[in-house]
C-alpha cells in the first residue's frame, strides 16, 4: 500500500477472528461493535482510490470510493449491524463468523477496482455465505449448502474465463470498468454469466428461494442482503444500458411473483419476492440512464432494508413457532403483535404502498424505462409491483397473521415475540423504511447522479393506489385460489438435481452393473482359464522337470514331510531335538 | 392495536363495504380530478384504467400461476426424498 488506508472489510475479517476469544459479558458489545466500526469507516473513507498493492506484474486495488461504491457500501455496512443486532442471541460463534466474512466479501467486492480482487472477494462471499446454509442443521442443510456452492461455483469459474479472456484480448488489462456494451464480445457474456448467476437472474435463479429458504433463522437475513445486490453493483457497475437485461430482468420480476403466489413457505415466499424486486433492478441497469441506474441503486438500497425487515419478521415466526408454512399458521395477530406491525410495514414497503420505502425507488425504475420507451417492460414491472402487494401485502400478512387458525395447540402455546435483540433490529429496520420514503433527500442525495425525481405526484400516488386497490379486491375474490396448500414447486433446479439424481443412478445401476459383470466375466473365463493353465505348469514342473533333471522337489517334499511329522511332536522333544543338533554342529565345528 | 383489529374483525361487512367505498373513491379522483398529462400513454386517459389494470393483472397473475401451478409444478412435499 503506498498509504495506510484502513478496507472496512478487513475489520470485520479481523473481528471475526477475535471473537471466538471473546467471553461473557463482553461478547455481546463486542458483537455490535465490529459492524458499527465498519459502518463508522465507510463513513469516513473519503473519494478516490486507495490501497493499490503491486503484486508480480499487477496493480490491485482494493479500494475504489465514487458514488457507486459509497451508496453500496454503506447500505451493506448498515445492514450487517441490524443483521448482527438480529442474530445477537445466536450462541454460535461460527455463526457471526460465517456473516460476517459473507458482508466482508460483499464489502471487498464493492470497493475493488479490479478482475483480481473482485474475484477474490466474489469467491469469499460464496465460501462464506454457505456456511449460514448449513448452520440450519436441517435435514435439507446439508444437501441445499453444497447445490448452492456449486451453482455459486460455476458462476465463479464463468467469471474468471470472462476475465482472463478479456485480459489476453486487451492486452493485459485487468481494471475492473464499464466493459463496452456496445461491442460485446465472448468475455463480455462470460462475465455477464458470472454476474447474472449471483443475481439470480433466470435461467440460474434457483439457488436462491432454495437456499434462503433453508439457511438459518439468522443466516437468511444476511443472505437475502448481500448476494443479490452486490451482483447489482457489478451489473451497474460494468453493464450498464447492456440492452439484453431488460427483458432479462422484466421476465424475472414476474417470474418470481408467479412462484410466490403458488408457494407454500413464507420465506420461500419472499426469497421468490427477491428474485421479483431484483429483477426490477435488472430492468434498471440494462436501461442504463442516469435514472434508470440511480433507481436500481436507490432500489437495492430501499430492498436491503425492506427485504431484511420480511426475512426478519419471518425468520422470527419460524424461530417462535418452529415453522414457516402459511398452511401451519395463521391468526398470529394475537400473539406476536409488535412482530406482525413491524413484518405489515416491511410488506407495504415492498409492494411500493405511499409514504413507504418501495414507493419512492420502484418508481423510479418504471419512469425510467416509460421514459425511454420500453412500454412493455414498464407495463411487466408495473404489473409485478401489484403482483408484489399480492404477495407481501396481502398472502403472507393474511395467512400468518389473519386467516384461520391453523395452528397446532403446541404451537400456538409457544408463539410470543422474539427476545428484545430481534424485536430492536426489525424496529430499526421499520423506521428506516418509513423514513425512506417519508424524506426522500436522505436516499436521493446518496444517488450516483444528480438527478431531479419527484414521486410524490398525484398522478402516480392514484395510479399506485388504483393497482393495489385493483389487486386488492382481486384477491378476496380468487382467495380459494390462493388458499396455501402443503406442497413444493417444481422449478428448473429440478435439472439439475435430476442430473445428479441421474448421474448417480447411471452410476450405481450401470457402471456397477457393468463392474459386475466385468468381475463375473473374469472369474469365470479369466480365473478359470488363469488356473487351468497353473495347474498344468505344475503338473508339468512336477512330472518332466522335477522328474526329469534331479528330483529335488520330490527330496524337499519328503524331508518336509519328516520334519511336520517331527514337528507334531510335544514341544520338549523339539527344544531336545534342536538342541542336539545345535550340540553337533558345535562338536564337529570344534573337532573337524 | 390488537383491540383496533378485532373491531374491524368483528365487522367483516363493514369492513368489506369501507375499503371496496376507499378504493372506489380513489379511482374516481384518480380518473377525473386530477392532471392525467403525466401519462406516457394515450390509454392510460381511460377513466379507472390503472383500477382494472389491478383488477386484470391480479386476477391473471393469481389464475394463470395456479393454472401452472396445477400442471405439475406444485408437488408433494417430499418429491426430492430418496
Amino acid at each position: 500500500m503506498n498509504n495506510f488506508w484502513l478496507h472496512p472489510a478487513l475489520i470485520l475479517i479481523i473481528g471475526g477472528l477475535i471473537l471466538p476469544f471473546m467471553k461473557g459479558p463482553i461478547r455481546k458489545p463486542f458483537l455490535l461493535m465490529v459492524p458499527v466500526l465498519t459502518f463508522v469507516t465507510v463513513l469516513s473513507m473519503s473519494k478516490g482510490v486507495h490501497g493499490v498493492v503491486q503484486f508480480i506484474d499487477w496493480q490491485l486495488i482494493f479500494g475504489r470510493v465514487d458514488n457507486l461504491s459509497q451508496i453500496f457500501a454503506y447500505i451493506m455496512s448498515l445492514m450487517c449491524i441490524i443483521g448482527t443486532l438480529f442474530a445477537m442471541n445466536v450462541e454460535e460463534d461460527a455463526q457471526h463468523i460465517a456473516a460476517w466474512y459473507y458482508v466482508a466479501g460483499s464489502l471487498g467486492v464493492i470497493l475493488c477496482g479490479d478482475y483480481v480482487v473482485l474475484f477474490l472477494f466474489w469467491e469469499l462471499m460464496a465460501f462464506a455465505s454457505v456456511f449460514l446454509v448449513w448452520f440450519r442443521r436441517g435435514p435439507q442443510s446439508l444437501a441445499t449448502g453444497y447445490r448452492y456452492l456449486l451453482i455459486h461455483t460455476i458462476g465463479g469459474l464463468f467469471l474468471l474465463a470472462g476475465f482472463v479472456l478479456r485480459y489476453y484480448n486487451t492486452g493485459g488489462d485487468l481494471s475492473f470498468v464499464p466493459v463496452g456494451v456496445d461491442t460485446p464480445n465472448l468475455a463480455t457474456y462470460l462475465i455477464l454469466i458470472g454476474f447474472i448467476v449471483n443475481a439470480a437472474v433466470p435461467p440460474f435463479h434457483s439457488w436462491l428461494p432454495d437456499a434462503y429458504a433453508e439457511a438459518s433463522v439468522a443466516g437468511a437475513v444476511f443472505m437475502c442482503a448481500f448476494t443479490t445486490k452486490t451482483a447489482i453493483y457489478v451489473l451497474a457497475r460494468g453493464f450498464a444500458g447492456m440492452e439484453i437485461l431488460i427483458p432479462l430482468g422484466a421476465i424475472m420480476a414476474l417470474y418470481g411473483v408467479v412462484y410466490g403466489v403458488i408457494e407454500n413457505d413464507g420465506r420461500r415466499i419472499f426469497a421468490w419476492d427477491t428474485v421479483s424486486q431484483v429483477g426490477y433492478m435488472v430492468v434498471g441497469v440494462g436501461i442504463g440512464t442516469n435514472l434508470a441506474i440511480n433507481g436500481s441503486c436507490a432500489h437495492a438500497f430501499a430492498h436491503i432494508l425492506y427485504n431484511g425487515l420480511l426475512f426478519m419478521g419471518t425468520g422470527s415466526v419460524l424461530y417462535m413457532t418452529g415453522t414457516c408454512k402459511l398452511n401451519e399458521l395463521g391468526g398470529l395477530y394475537k400473539k406476536m403483535p409488535r412482530t406482525f406491525l413491524l413484518t405489515l410495514i416491511g410488506g407495504l414497503s415492498i409492494a411500493g404502498f405511499p409514504l413507504f420505502s418501495g414507493f419512492v425507488s420502484k418508481s423510479m425504475i418504471i419512469s425510467a424505462g416509460l421514459a425511454e420507451h420500453h412500454y412493455w417492460a414498464g407495463f411487466a414491472l408495473l404489473l409485478a409491483s401489484g403482483g408484489t402487494f399480492l404477495l407481501a401485502g396481502l398472502k403472507v400478512p393474511y395467512y400468518i397473521w389473519f386467516g384461520k387458525n391453523n395452528c397446532s395447540s403446541e404451537r400456538w402455546e409457544k408463539a410470543a415475540d422474539p427476545p428484545w435483540n430481534m424485536q430492536a433490529a426489525m424496529g430499526i429496520a421499520a423506521v428506516m423504511c418509513a423514513f425512506i420514503g417519508c424524506y426522500t433527500p436522505y436516499l436521493y442525495n446518496m444517488l450516483p447522479f444528480p438527478v431531479e425525481y419527484h414521486p410524490y405526484t398525484a398522478y402516480h400516488l392514484s395510479e399506485t393506489l388504483q393497482i393495489i386497490g385493483g389487486t386488492g379486491i382481486m384477491f378476496f375474490v380468487l382467495k380459494r385460489f390462493m388458499e396455501p396448500t402443503p406442497t413444493i414447486s417444481l422449478d428448473l433446479d429440478w435439472f439439475y438435481r435430476m442430473a445428479g439424481r441421474g448421474f448417480f443412478w447411471v452410476d450405481s445401476r450401470i457402471f456397477q452393473f457393468i463392474d459386475t459383470c466385468v468381475g463375473e466375466i473374469y472369474r469365470y473365463v479369466g480365473l478359470y482359464s488363469l488356473m487351468t493353465i497353473s495347474r498344468f505348469w505344475s503338473w508339468f514342473d512336477w512330472h518332466a522337470i522335477d522328474g526329469v533333471v534331479d528330483g529335488t522337489a520330490r527330496s524337499v517334499r519328503s524331508l518336509g514331510g519328516v520334519v511336520r511329522r517331527a514337528q507334531a511332536a510335544n514341544i520338549q522333544y523339539s527344544i531336545f531335538i534342536a538342541a542336539s543338533v545345535a550340540a553337533a554342529g558345535v562338536l564337529i565345528f570344534v573337532f573337524v | 392495536m390488537i383491540s383496533l383489529i378485532e373491531f374491524f374483525r368483528e365487522r367483516p361487512k363493514f369492513t368489506a363495504m369501507a375499503c371496496l367505498t376507499l378504493i372506489g373513491l380513489i379511482a374516481l379522483w384518480g380518473s377525473f380530478m386530477i392532471d392525467l398529462s403525466h401519462a406516457h400513454l394515450k390509454m392510460e386517459k381511460i377513466p379507472l384504467f390503472w383500477t382494472f389494470f389491478g383488477l386484470i393483472g391480479g386476477a391473471l397473475l393469481i389464475l394463470v400461476s395456479r393454472f401452472l401451478g396445477r400442471l405439475g409444478i406444485m408437488t408433494r412435499e417430499d418429491y426430492y426424498d430418496e
